[in-house]
């Protein structure tokens, strides 16, 4: 048996799919949070089915990806269970219709939301609305979980509707169902309403908006910092070092198989003591990266994004910044794999099929690839960099945020077509919920663990086998000229572009132990972020955008790293900087 | 007085009259609870879109869009 949840964009379907299957799923307060469906077994209080999550939809006639995709679920379902946000009855119950006429299938209809229609001043009669639409009609909280055991036997008994909706007076029907149900109650303007204002409405607006970018960051970097110099410096100093020691005395006294060993797992460590970010073997190098300089920052950013999404700030944020990414091209929503961008560039590519326009995904790839680095490489800037001081850092920030605006600029006048236009629901502010944070939190922070792990232990390896086998000084012998003229790095850099296609974070590492010079490494850390996405962002961007337009998309970052990262050195060494 | 909906003021109320451009233009503002009838009030306009409330929803739209969206002032 195969039932279907299936409602408007961000009326709390996920939500609500997580709580039936116990699967874990991203969910978040913007509509479009999922763009393709997921599936999961409902197997709970006598019922055992499979459950699939459309991605949202206002209507059965499909005017985006998203939509075809929810109607042929609709088709194919057994059972539909229609998710209808009880604060938006009105609009909410098209789709209900939609529904009605075109399928005679069993149906049920949730209420979510319903702890925010007291507050909100509204009444819904549920046994009257169950009467009027002929199916069974189960108010639920998702977050809270209330409601839940009442859907399940609803499902288990659901029947099709008897009503008869004809496509022309849909609305009329609706009104007078509305109408009958439904009581608005009035009440005081809220401080929640203010916020709503003020967050939209300039000047304020912007004032709200930079202040909360500003304290973002601020909040990330006290985080990831604090984490850094109080939790996992220490660890890694008094627990591991002992244990590293022990095992690099052992090697050394075990020959050249010994020596073999200790290069690959334990790395350079001169006079008796490590230097995590330098020695770069397995153990060492390998492990301290991801754990120790990229996961303090990877959770501080999601910790902040999670409550920003689940706030609903996102929507707000893509009013305000729609002029700019109309210049790039792109309308304000593009803010959404923007800032995913910012904490890993694979789930900002994913959500690339929010955009139906194929010249709109192509700009919207191109850029994330080029100018958004994923939370582990800044991570590793500010590591690297930044202990010569946040300036510098700032100066890699800068030259990424101009080089994202020039070719974005470039693209839209040059690429055939118009910029499209935003048409967006604005989801209300909601509190966000401690445990449903924390949930969505622990999945991220799961799944970089288990993605990024694996890929830097390879990219640690890969380094010690390309230094170890001489195939480094091949591969430096023929990019040379554009490494050292253009770019003004060593030959040796090469290595940090190779192993920079399977971790970015490890080849910003690699530019440590090289001992470059100030300015080599802002140019170093500007071109690794610019110059090509890492293989796991690639492989997604190919799916998403076919070969050929990778492959067109793939020249352009090449070309933009060479011209972007040649103009850096030209500018740093004219300013001076060494 | 018949005016598009970049004209009409801030927290004007106002009853949508036509809709020009495509039909999958309309459907988009339909699903969206937009059609002819249906009562709006302004809530934004002054850098970007046009954000509009209708019922409890807020829709921004596209200054390129509200301009084909004319409304009679209520």
């Amino acid at each position: 048996m195969n039932v279907l949840l299936v409602g408007n964009p961000n009326v709390g379907k996920s939500v609500l799919f997580s709580r039936l299957t116990g699967a874990r799923v991203i969910a978040s307060n913007y509509p479009g949070s999922t763009v393709s469906m997921m599936s999961g077994r409902l197997h709970q209080r006598g019922i055992d089915a499979d459950l699939v999550d459309a991605p949202g939809t206002y209507t059965l006639y499909p005017t985006n990806k998203a939509e075809e995709v929810a109607i042929k679920l609709v088709e194919e379902a057994d059972i539909v269970v229609n998710v209808v946000d009880s604060t938006s009855l009105e609009r909410n119950l098209s789709l209900t219709m939609d529904i009605i006429a075109a399928v005679k299938k069993p149906l049920v209809v949730v209420l979510s939301m319903w702890d925010e229609t007291s507050h909100r001043g509204i009444e819904i009669d549920v046994s009257r609305l169950q009467e009027l639409l002929g199916v069974r009609v189960v108010p639920v909280c998702g977050l809270t979980g209330e409601g839940i055991k009442e859907l399940i036997s609803a499902v288990k008994k659901a029947g099709p509707s008897s009503l008869k909706v004809k496509k022309e007076d849909k609305w009329c029907l609706i009104g007078s169902i509305v109408e009958k149900v439904q009581k608005l109650h009035h009440r005081h303007h809220t401080f929640r309403d203010l916020l709503t204002e003020a967050s939209i409405r300039p000047p304020w607006a912007y004032g709200i908006a930079l202040l909360s970018v500003f304290f973002s960051f601020k909040v990330i970097r006290f985080i990831g910092e604090g984490l850094i110099s109080r939790v996992c410096d220490p660890l890694f100093n008094n627990f591991y070092t002992p244990l590293i020691m022990k095992l690099s005395a052992f090697f050394q006294s075990g020959g050249p198989v010994g020596s073999f060993f200790h290069k690959i797992l334990i790395g350079n460590i001169s006079s008796g003591e490590i230097d995590y970010s330098l020695a770069f073997g397995l153990l060492t190098t390998g492990l301290y990266v991801p754990l120790a300089m990229v996961l303090p920052y990877v959770f501080s950013f999601y910790l902040v994004l999670g409550f920003l999404e689940d706030l609903g700030y996102l929507p707000r944020l893509a009013i305000l910044t729609d002029r700019v990414f109309h210049k790039l091209g792109l309308h304000g929503y593009a803010i959404v794999p923007t800032v995913l961008g910012l904490g890993c560039n694979v789930p900002g590519a994913l959500s690339l099929r929010l955009f139906e326009e194929k010249r709109e995904k192509f700009i919207a790839a191109t850029l994330l690839a080029v100018a958004i680095p994923c939370m582990a490489q800044t991570a590793m800037i500010i590591g690297i960099l930044g202990r010569f001081g946040g300036q510098y850092v700032s100066i890699v920030f800068f030259s990424l945020f101009c080089i994202w605006l020039v070719l974005g600029n470039l693209l839209n006048r040059f690429l055939k077509g118009e910029s499209p236009e935003i048409l967006l629901e604005i989801p209300p502010y909601r509190k966000p919920v401690w445990h449903a944070l924390l949930k969505k939190l622990w999945m991220r922070i799961h799944w970089f663990i288990m993605e990024a792990i694996p890929f830097v232990l390879l990219g640690v390896l890969i380094v010690n086998l390309l230094y170890f086998s001489h195939i480094i000084e091949f591969v430096s012998w023929i990019f040379a000229p554009v490494i050292e003229k253009i770019w003004g790095l060593p030959q040796t850099a090469v290595g940090a572009l190779v192993v920079g296609f399977l971790r970015k974070d490890v080849a910003v590492g690699m530019l440590r132990p090289m001992g470059l010079s100030l300015r080599q490494l802002i140019v170093g850390s500007t071109v690794l972020a610019v110059y090509f996405p890492c293989v796991a962002t690639f492989i997604v961007l190919i799916r998403e955008l076919g070969v050929k337009d990778m492959f067109k998309s793939a020249l352009i970052m090449i070309s933009t790293a060479l011209l972007a990262g040649g103009l850096l050195n030209f500018i740093l060494t004219a300013l001076g900087i060494e | 007085m018949m005016m598009s909906l970049i004209e009409l003021k801030n927290n004007r109320p106002a009853r949508v009259v036509a809709i020009s451009g495509g039909r999958g233009f309309a459907a988009r503002l339909e699903s969206l609870g937009v059609r002819v009838g249906s009562s709006i009030v302004k809530v934004s306009h002054a850098y970007g879109p046009v954000v509009v409330k209708v019922g409890s929803v807020q829709i921004a739209i596209g200054r390129g869009m509200a301009a084909r969206i004319k409304v009679n002032e209520q």
